[in-house]
């Protein structure tokens, strides 16, 4: 290994720029000011800004390797980036480095009907993949997700995103057949069916089932992807959506899961009362707790059919469950009719366009929140025991209530749960450093009862790692280091 | 944290609407949300591709630099100005009030027209704007061509004939089509002469302001603004019509009290239209008859000033009532307009100091036009109608770029 000429953040270096030029062109690399601060800070979360040096775009496989191989020679940090959407800041870059803009790597390169799955470069965004599908097949659905259309579609999937047919099929990463992916030394890798096949269609190439799993929900730590095959389903014509309110949460995901046990279900999510009126565009302080007949927990129920008879007897088992459980249903288009003039909901049927009243609507425009796969039996348990949170911080008491999110998924196998702080851009250190504590306590009780936290920040990164087995441990930093030796993936993140 | 100097005539609406605060940097101002196609809308990200080259950067940037995190510098200016201002970012954002209201949607453009004049404010601003600012300070018009001269395309138009001297209207020409595009005010003038209408143009005409305003360059606007109140006020006309859309916006939207008018003072009570706005009254009076038919397929290009630039009062329907009123011609839409109309490229100065943005956009624009089958692709400005003919001459795109009033005039 030579010296390196890689002098980390803050100063200018423009040989490492001319060699970073030299592959891209010099259009598509940038050590502008303006490029580099907005690349450095996450703009929504309470987590520290970093420092970028470079931002990096590139248009190819090749490229990519090209630019993988000078940073691990020169033991420059590597930072992929599609939309620094994950509200965890996991494409900030902490260590300095190249941020690696992968949105020139945009195409559809195949749409395979017969085996129903969709091949595209690894920066597409969800806009970009649904426009694309609506246009060209539009028989065909491609599973999207509540987050802004700017989003990454296969960062998403790579980090256990949530789609609206994930009650059906799982999260995000089950809809991923195979990758192609550039390792930290600049070799390719394909995994699934990709690895020993010219066909993308599944996930296992025996005996190599893991080696999908060396790219989903490692933050970008392993290596960058280039290409991803996501899986296709029939867009089925009939379709109903509802509201399903509970008075209690304990009640809302009681039937949440007995719903999702019937197999019929597409989608089920829910907010709490408080995070609902947020994205009604009520500004937080609120002035008054839960209003008489506000439901605890109000969720989202939808599922599609392929005749009206299949869609009526869906609905009768939807509605007997309801019932039975002390729910209540409302149909889509009578409940937004209660909802206020500026809500955002009724934007629902253009996703993916959500996120940006969730967070705007405290007005404030800065948001994070602690999420992760918990036992979906213990989701109303650890609602509680986080709402002593809220409380022992005083948000409660201040009109800053408890705010959560819930996705069941996978018939009821997997789910995720939220809980968010809302803060401001103009909050003072002190108040910031609040909601990062309090954020961190809601963080250690969720771990307390088992939930795996998911796009996970340094710090609760770490509280995963404290409670992981040992020998797993091992296994996952044997990997790492095999992978990438000179620790150059998006350093900071995951911090094993 | 307190906002710039610059900022004092929308301060007060930023503050209550916790913007920028608000933009939480998700993107939605990149694409048409509405369309199911999810088209792109964003000329300068787009073309720059960079994060802070859309809104969602550029609202980043503002925030650091109204909180003192970032300082200016030609780095930091780039992003602001390599922007046609087109305002298809705004009009996607989906940041609700609980009363409807969408505070980035309507504060955005007047953000970041704020944002450019705290640049000059703070020296720093770009070569190609301050030299038609001395330009339109010297003679009066951006192209720095003789102020005398502005009203040589009149005779070509009226030939002999005496404009009014107690006229019903002033047909404010504007700067483009004085010197560049002729064709258009030749059309004009001689639309409303066929049609024996009582109007007249000024000798002394001056720049509208509109290059000024858009590029932070205000310090001028007031005098040219009340040379331009005075001139017209002479002629005794309580009305002004014009064919340029910046022109329009300037008149109609900028000088009124609530946007500029209050903090450069200036202020006016004249009546102001577009001359899509008075042939659309006449087409409906049964005063203008289109009896020629002009045998042709079209498409028409909204102009972002006269569009969604204007929010509700947008002039999207009048110049298609008036295209399907013409007999022979063929309307057909392109994917993204009215609201969600692709820029031209021209507009916020971009013109002038990005050609190579200006005509990339520009094509991206006829290719668009092209995908119709349109033969003619249609504006009513003659910033619009310069770019869209050099894009389409740039990738020798066979479609012929015109004014509505051209066609207005072969059918009368």
């Amino acid at each position: 290994m030579g010296e390196s000429s890689y002098v980390q953040s803050g100063a200018k270096n423009s040989k490492i720029y001319e060699r970073l030029a030299a592959i891209v062109g010099s259009r598509y690399v940038s050590d502008s000011e303006a490029v580099l601060y907005t690349y450095s800070e996450d703009f929504i979360t309470f987590e520290r800004s970093g420092k970028a040096d470079f931002v990096v775009m590139p248009k190819t496989t090749e490229e990519v390797q090209d630019i993988v191989r000078l940073a691990n020679r020169e033991h420059i940090p590597v930072v992929p980036w599609v939309a620094n959407l994950s509200v965890g800041a996991l494409a900030t870059p902490r260590e300095g480095g190249i941020v690696l803009d992968m949105r020139r790597m945009n195409k559809v390169l195949e749409v395979n009907e017969e085996d129903q799955y969709i091949l595209v470069e690894a920066g597409i965004t969800y806009a970009d993949v649904v426009g694309y599908v609506n246009r060209h097949y539009p028989h065909l659905r491609v599973p999207v997700t509540y987050a802004p259309p700017a989003t990454g579609y296969v960062a998403s999937s790579l980090m256990y995103g949530m789609t609206d047919l994930s009650m059906a099929y799982g999260d995000a990463s089950y809809f991923v057949n195979a990758f192609e992916a550039v390792l930290p030394t600049g070799e390719i890798i394909r995994t699934g069916s990709a690895m020993s096949s010219p066909h993308w269609n599944h996930h296992a190439a025996l005996p190599d089932f893991g080696l999908i799993g060396l790219f989903i929900g490692w933050a970008g730590t392993t290596g960058i992807v280039t290409k991803a095959s996501i899986k296709l389903y029939p867009k089925r014509p009939y379709r109903l959506d509802y509201f399903m309110d509970a008075d209690t949460v304990e009640r809302g995901f009681k039937i949440q899961r007995e719903l999702a046990r019937t197999g019929i279900i597409d989608d089920i999510a829910s907010n709490n009362w408080a995070w609902g009126r947020v994205e009604a565009g009520e500004k937080l302080p609120f002035s008054e707790g839960r209003r008489p007949g506000e439901p605890e927990l109000s969720s989202w129920v939808s599922f599609t059919a392929n005749t009206e008879k299949e869609l009526e007897a869906k609905d009768e088992i939807v509605k007997s469950i309801t019932e039975k459980g002390g729910g209540k249903l409302t149909l889509f288009e009578e409940g937004i009719k209660s909802f206020s003039k500026g809500d955002q909901i009724r934007y629902f049927k253009y996703l993916p366009v959500q996120l940006s009243n969730d967070i705007s609507g405290a007005r404030g425009g800065r948001a994070q929140w602690v999420g992760g796969y918990a036992p979906p039996s213990k989701n109303a348990e650890i609602y509680r025991a986080v709402e002593k949170v809220y409380d022992k911080y005083g948000y409660t008491q201040a009109g800053h209530p408890i705010q959560a999110y819930n996705r069941l998924m996978d018939h009821g196998h997997e789910g995720i749960i939220r809980y968010n702080i809302f803060g401001s851009k103009d909050d003072s250190p002190e108040i910031v450093e609040k909601h990062r504590k309090c954020l961190r306590e809601i963080g250690e009780v969720m771990r307390a009862h088992g939930t795996i936290l998911y796009k996970a920040p340094p710090y609760f990164a770490r509280l995963n790692w404290l409670g992981t087995d040992p020998a797993a441990m091992n296994i996952i930093r044997t990997i790492k280091k095999i992978l990438d030796p000179n620790r150059i993936m998006n350093p900071g993140q995951l911090d094993f | 944290m307190s906002y710039p100097k610059t900022f004092q005539h929308i301060e007060s609406k930023l503050k209550a609407s916790n913007v920028p605060q608000q933009c939480i940097h998700c993107g939605t101002c990149r694409t048409w949300y509405q369309s199911q196609f999810w088209n792109p809308v964003c000329p300068s990200g787009e073309w720059k591709k960079f994060d802070p080259y859309y809104l969602s950067g550029k609202m980043q940037l503002a925030m650091g630099l109204i909180q003192g995190r970032i300082k200016w510098s030609k780095d930091i200016v780039n992003p602001f100005f390599e922007c046609t201002l087109c305002g298809n970012c705004a009009e996607q954002c989906h940041v609700f009030e609980t009363n409807g209201t969408r505070p980035i949607y309507e504060l955005a453009i007047p953000l970041l027209e704020a944002i450019r004049r705290d640049a000059i404010c703070n020296g720093f601003g770009l070569e190609a704007h301050k030299r038609f600012a001395q330009a339109i300070a010297n003679k009066h018009n951006p192209y720095d061509e003789k102020h005398e001269e502005r009203t040589a395309w009149l005779k070509e138009a009226i030939g002999d004939t005496k404009l009014s001297k107690k006229p019903d209207f002033v047909y404010f020409v504007g700067c483009t089509a004085s010197y560049r595009q002729k064709n258009i005010a030749i059309a004009t003038a001689r639309v409303f002469k066929e049609l024996g209408l009582n109007f007249t143009v000024l000798d002394d005409e001056y720049c509208c302001g509109s290059p000024l305003l858009r590029t932070g360059h205000w310090d001028l606007v007031s005098d040219i603004a009340k040379h331009n109140i005075s001139e017209i006020e002479n002629t005794g006309a309580k009305t002004i019509v014009t064919s340029c859309a910046g022109c329009y916006k300037v008149w109609s939207y900028d000088l009124t009290n609530e946007k500029y008018g209050k903090v450069l003072g200036i202020e006016h009570n004249l009546k102001v239209l577009h001359s899509v706005q008075l042939l659309v009254d006449l087409l409906n009076k049964g005063k203008l008859n289109l009896n020629s038919k002009v045998d042709v397929k079209v498409t028409y290009h909204d102009p972002c000033h006269i569009g969604r630039n204007l929010g509700d009062k947008a002039l999207y329907e009048e110049p298609r009532k008036l295209l399907k009123a013409i007999p022979g011609v063929e309307l057909v839409e392109m994917e993204r307009n009215r609201n969600v109309a692709w820029c031209c490229g021209a507009g916020g100065g971009v013109k002038s100091a990005f050609p190579d943005f200006a005509l990339w956009t520009g094509e991206e624009r006829i290719k668009e036009a092209l995908e119709t089958g349109a033969e003619m692709l249609v504006s009513t400005c003659p910033f619009c109608w310069r770019n869209l003919d050099d894009s389409a001459k740039a990738i020798g795109a066979k479609i012929q770029v015109a004014d509505l009033l051209e066609l207005i005039e072969k059918s009368l």
